[in-house]
């Protein structure tokens, strides 16, 4: 078969893909809202269609809801009825959650919302639907029909007219009738579409029931040619936002025609790593395809990516300089120490993988606490440090306190190359690019046999120091305090140093690059520079933690989905939670995260809690993103006696929003209810 | 060293594989780190009534992209039936304490809660963090016994763990001597394109060096599986679909769409309920290796108890995995029994399967730890796996029921 016929294979992954797209675009259009969580909202209301279709049962993904029987399995309209009533709830809620408490909020705490929506959905999901195929009805009747000698199932050929025809319908929408100019309208300028008495909250209520109903569709269309399991959609999402990246985010037919044109792409180049001998070795070239369109759409059209006339956006969270002397600190380690000799078995082992995690926490918050970049592939650079690390220790037999520094220095390599893209973008859109570099790494380069070792696998030999061993299982069982050390001294020598950073010009600067990359480079400041310092020093960081982890391990072996795209996602859960902002978030990060002493602890005393944790921590983070992504720690710090009396005699803040106020009600009422009288 | 990824990949293949009707009702969870003794109905045979043995049970559960509930139903199954029919052991019942891993975490934690602990033996079921896990158990001498070895941390022996079905390298090497004796001229093999699908597909073609083999990879995450079957050139006599559940539905469902009629062999997960509704007619006269007895031999009075406690002990719906679950609970149960029972300790309970040669066991092959079948992977007890076909929805089996051995075609 040629070439040419293998691309029109391909249209059945692509009318996927330009599906998910054009519902993600439409949210964002309405709402300025990118929905990380698109795929995972569209794989519960096709779970939901399923079931009540093969058991005659409603079954919601909410903790603790009961399942309704209805009777005898429901037939194709009655179930897609249902499933889609429940999709117009579903987007309501997120609308409520977008427009009430996250109206003003960063574009961080919008992602992070999402990544906890999304979190939420496919856990609650694996609890109550299992993790095992489901099978979906078919909803368009099957056949194969020949197109120039390839041998295509007619239904992926009626899903892409179906999938073209509606993004004809909503570019007509948006083009000719009121409501899509009134949506065009507050992309650009929320005030101005106020002042003409439509309400941007309304808007948004629109365009997220009816993406969410449309992600309702395309999922029960869809489902049946994939598999359905909780988290295949999730993943749709990013070759999903290749395709809306190339659209520059505004038009719906050049999303689709991208989104195909993944599809037709990834089917090319499968047919070349049949052909060609050299590609078989290149596995994971066809899922790196998505990466490739992203970086290269926003290379191409990065600068002209539309912002949007939000009404105003709150301050990003505050990120307090701790106290100048080395009290703390010392205190802390002190305690630390205490905690390794003190403890033993499982509960020493927890507290070592708490203060790696907390190392890993530390590299977020020098990247995204203090200069404002999302990241949402934190693992992808402790991964390149774990598997760098085997290659230096056993592959070259580098010895210990070189080899981890060296990986570690990799990995700083690796961050270097992902600040590139990172100049050309901000805010959401990085987010977009790391997310689908945690995916292209993950399947391009850590699961290639030729990088991660094969099958005897990745090991990794124990670290020793002038003769003494550091490894962590000590002769005779349980845990080595020395290799218990070892983690405490990195942790505390890279705390301080943040700290420092904090509190040093450089620190400074990357808060104000933070706040507003036009007025730092006003003051002088090089952001060109703080943002490149921020992503190398981060990865360098997270490559350190990464070869802990691999020493952790020690015996077993490294695998590719320790270092993916949901462990990425993972860390960023517990790096929110703990606080973003501040050494000691990432501290109380650590703490909280899975294999950490509060999930050992929570393991042992309440039954069943592992099944659980991923539910709260998807929770967790909606409520983090709330209350202003400040965190735990965050919030221990404001209500500091000394903090809440500082609160109090300080003036009331000066916000945009308010400096209006000198200007009559009647122009006011338009930010809460959407008309002027 | 070269058999290693081939284990590895098979290993994960069946392990990704095995799977079970859905269990779609909200699941209370039977027990997460806490002790249990399952299953209690009245008006058995023989109830168990003294203290109970409690050994440690580490399963993969709760793990959005996989979870293997359904082994767990299976053992649980197996210990109502010992419990209230058997008499337990010497008149002690089972119970377990339980922690569940998630595919990339959770080993460590759930190995040092068994240290904790301190019980005699670890049951595994089926579980990819094996990784950070073994050596914690190692280090604390507690003896680790599952069905199936998952990953290559699994197949190096440390003198602590073992696996007592055949379902790794056994059954990989049994198809190629099945494929080998089968007289096929042309093969096509679709494999996962995770690292140990990749080097397990290379094994098979170099086992078969006679036959005319192409390789087609299958990506983790993809959407439609037409462009990756359409690879397949010409009509070849067989396919090898070397990739677990949910996607071997899809593929098995496109091989069928596409017109190819090539006979296709599959791994036993591919066969559960609720693949073979997603594969169609692509199920129809697969053929499936198994080292334990397929669920759907609903003729094998073994298989029939299985269904019976199932649906006594635990509510639960049969599945490849569940048969896994209680054959290894029931050939425990014999360990037990002859490491002294009651007062049986982790020492005796390991000496006890290192020294095993030719044991029987129920709904599987009989295993040997000394020495072990396979000498490259020590770790790995038994090797020997069966064809069925599935035609109707009940198997049967292929090549007059002749065991096939993964050592034979080692050579």
């Amino acid at each position: 078969m040629t070439y040419v016929q293998f691309a029109i294979l391909g249209l059945g992954a692509g009318a996927i893909y330009a599906a998910v797209a054009l519902g993600v675009l439409l949210v964002h259009r309405g709402s300025g809202v990118v929905n990380f969580a698109y795929g995972a909202m569209a794989m519960s209301v096709v779970y939901v269609y399923a079931i009540l279709r093969s058991d005659g049962n409603l079954n919601v993904p909410i903790v603790g809801a009961p399942v309704m029987h209805l009777g005898a399995p429901l037939g194709f309209w009655p179930a897609t009825l249902i499933a889609l009533a429940y999709a117009a709830v579903l987007g309501f809620l997120c609308h409520l959650l977008m427009s009430g408490p996250l109206r003003n909020a960063t574009t961080l705490a919008r992602v992070i919302a999402t990544v906890g929506i999304m979190t939420y959905l496919q856990a609650t999901a694996a609890l109550r639907y299992g993790t095992l195929s489901t099978s979906v009805p078919a909803a368009i009747p099957q056949a194969i029909i020949e197109i120039s000698g390839a041998r295509v199932p007619r239904d992926r050929i009626i899903l892409t007219a179906v999938v073209i025809g509606i993004a004809l319908a909503l570019a007509a929408l948006f083009k000719l009738t009121r409501v899509g100019l009134a949506i065009r309208g507050a992309a650009e300028n929320e005030h101005a579409a106020a002042y003409l008495g439509w309400s941007p909250v309304r808007l948004s209520a629109l365009t997220w029931v009816g993406g969410t109903v449309l992600a309702g569709v395309i999922a029960i269309l869809v489902a049946p040619i994939t598999s359905l399991d909780p988290t295949i959609f999730t993943l749709f999402v990013i070759p999903a936002l290749g395709a809306a990246l190339l659209a520059r985010f505004r038009s719906f037919v050049v999303c689709v025609a991208a989104g195909l044109g993944i599809g037709m792409l990834q089917s090319v180049v499968t047919k070349l790593s049949v052909d060609f001998g050299f590609m078989r070795n290149l596995t994971g070239l066809r899922e790196g395809v998505p990466f490739i369109v992203i970086v290269i759409a926003l290379v191409a059209v990065g600068a002209s990516l539309p912002g949007r006339g939000a009404m105003a956006e709150k301050r990003p969270p505050p990120a307090p300089s701790t106290v100048a002397t080395f009290k703390i600190p010392a205190i802390v380690s002190a305690l630390g120490l205490v905690a390794i000799i003190a403890t033993s078995g499982g509960w020493r082992y927890a507290l070592m993988t708490s203060m790696v995690t907390a190392l890993l926490c530390l590299s977020l918050v020098v990247l995204t606490g203090f200069v404002g970049q999302i990241s949402l592939a934190q693992m992808t650079f402790a991964g390149m440090g774990g598997f760098m690390l085997s290659k230096f220790a056993e592959g070259m037999g580098i010895p210990f306190p070189i080899a981890p520094l060296l990986a570690a220095l990799a990995a700083a390599a690796v961050g270097f190359v992902v600040a590139l893209p990172a100049l050309r973008v901000r805010g959401v859109h990085l987010a977009i690019v790391t997310l689908a570099l945690a995916q292209g790494v993950e399947e391009f380069v850590f699961k290639n046999p030729h990088f991660s070792g094969g099958f005897s696998g990745t090991h990794v030999p124990a670290p020793k120091l002038f003769g003494l061993d550091l490894s962590v299982n000590a002769k005779g069982g349980g845990f080595r305090i020395a290799f218990g050390v070892m983690v405490l001294i990195v942790l505390t020598l890279v705390a301080v140093a943040v700290i420092n950073l904090r509190r040093s010009d450089t620190g400074r600067a990357m808060l104000a690059v933070r706040a507003n990359e036009r007025a730092a480079a006003a003051a002088g400041i090089s952001v060109v520079g703080i943002k490149i310092t921020a992503f190398t020093l981060s990865a360098f960081i997270a490559g350190l933690a990464g070869t802990l982890l691999a020493y952790q391990q020690s015996g077993g072996n490294l695998s590719f989905e320790s270092f993916g795209v949901f462990a990425s996602l993972a860390l960023l859960t517990s790096a929110f939670i703990g606080g973003i902002t501040t050494v000691s978030g990432g501290i109380i990060g650590g703490v909280l995260a899975s294999g950490g002493l509060l999930s050992f602890a929570a393991t042992k005393w309440i039954t069943g809690y592992s099944r659980y944790e991923l539910i709260v921590g998807g929770l967790g983070l909606i409520v983090v993103a709330i209350r202003q992504p400040i965190g735990v720690a965050g919030e221990i710090i404001m209500n500091l006696p000394k903090n809440r009396r500082a609160r109090r005699a300080e003036p009331p803040r000066r916000t945009s929003a308010s400096a209006a106020g000198a200007r009559p009600a009647v122009l006011q009422t338009p930010e809460l209810q959407g008309g002027v009288k | 060293m070269r058999w290693l990824a081939p284990l590895a990949a098979l290993t994960l293949l069946l392990a990704a594989c095995g799977s079970s009707k859905k269990s779609s009702s909200t699941t209370t969870s039977s027990s997460g780190g806490s002790v249990t003794t399952a299953g209690s109905s009245g008006g058995s045979a023989n109830k168990a009534t003294g203290s109970p043995i409690t050994i440690g049970f580490i399963n993969q559960e709760g793990d959005p992209t996989a979870s293997y509930e359904d082994w767990h139903s299976g053992a649980d199954a197996a210990i109502g039936y010992i419990n209230n029919e058997l008499g337990g052991i010497g008149g002690h019942p089972i119970a377990y304490k339980f922690c569940a891993t998630k595919a990339a975490a959770g080993g460590d934690t759930c190995a040092n809660q068994m240290v904790d602990a301190k019980v005699p033996m670890v049951m595994g079921g089926y579980v990819f963090n094996t990784g950070p896990m073994l050596p914690l158990l190692k280090s604390a001498a507690i003896p680790y016994i599952s069905g199936a070895g998952l990953i290559s941390a699994d197949f190096a022996s440390d003198g602590n763990h073992y696996f007592l079905h055949g379902g790794s390298l056994g059954t990989f090497l049994g198809v190629v001597s099945y494929l080998k004796s089968s007289g096929i001229k042309s093969l096509a093999i679709l494999h996962s394109d995770a690292p140990p699908g990749v080097l397990a597909a290379q094994v098979v073609q170099k086992g078969l060096a006679n036959v005319k083999t192409q390789l087609v990879p299958i990506p983790a995450t993809s959407a439609d599986m037409t462009p990756i079957v359409s690879s397949i050139s010409g009509q070849p006599d067989a396919v090898l679909l070397l990739q677990g559940a949910p996607l071997c539905g899809s593929v098995m469902k496109t091989i069928a769409d596409l017109g190819y009629k090539a006979q296709v062999i599959v791994t036993p997960g591919c066969v559960a309920q609720d693949v073979v509704k997603v594969a169609g007619k692509g199920a129809e006269g697969v053929m499936y290796l198994s080292s334990t007895t397929p669920f759907s031999a609903t003729t094998d009075p073994d298989i029939k108890l299985l269904n019976d406690s199932l649906a006594k002990y635990t509510s639960k719906q049969p599945s490849a995995r569940a048969v896994e679950g209680f054959a290894l609970v029931l050939a425990i149960r014999d360990i037990i029994t002859k490491a002294g029972g009651a007062s049986a300790t982790a020492a005796t309970i390991n000496t006890t399967v290192k020294n095993s040669k030719n044991v029987k066991q129920r709904l599987a092959g009989p295993y040997s730890c000394n020495p072990p079948p396979l000498a490259k992977t020590p770790a790995v007890c038994n090797d020997s796996v069966e064809i069925w076909q599935l035609k109707g929805g009940a198997s049967s089996p292929v090549a007059g029921g002749k065991i096939f051995h993964g050592a034979d075609a080692a050579g």
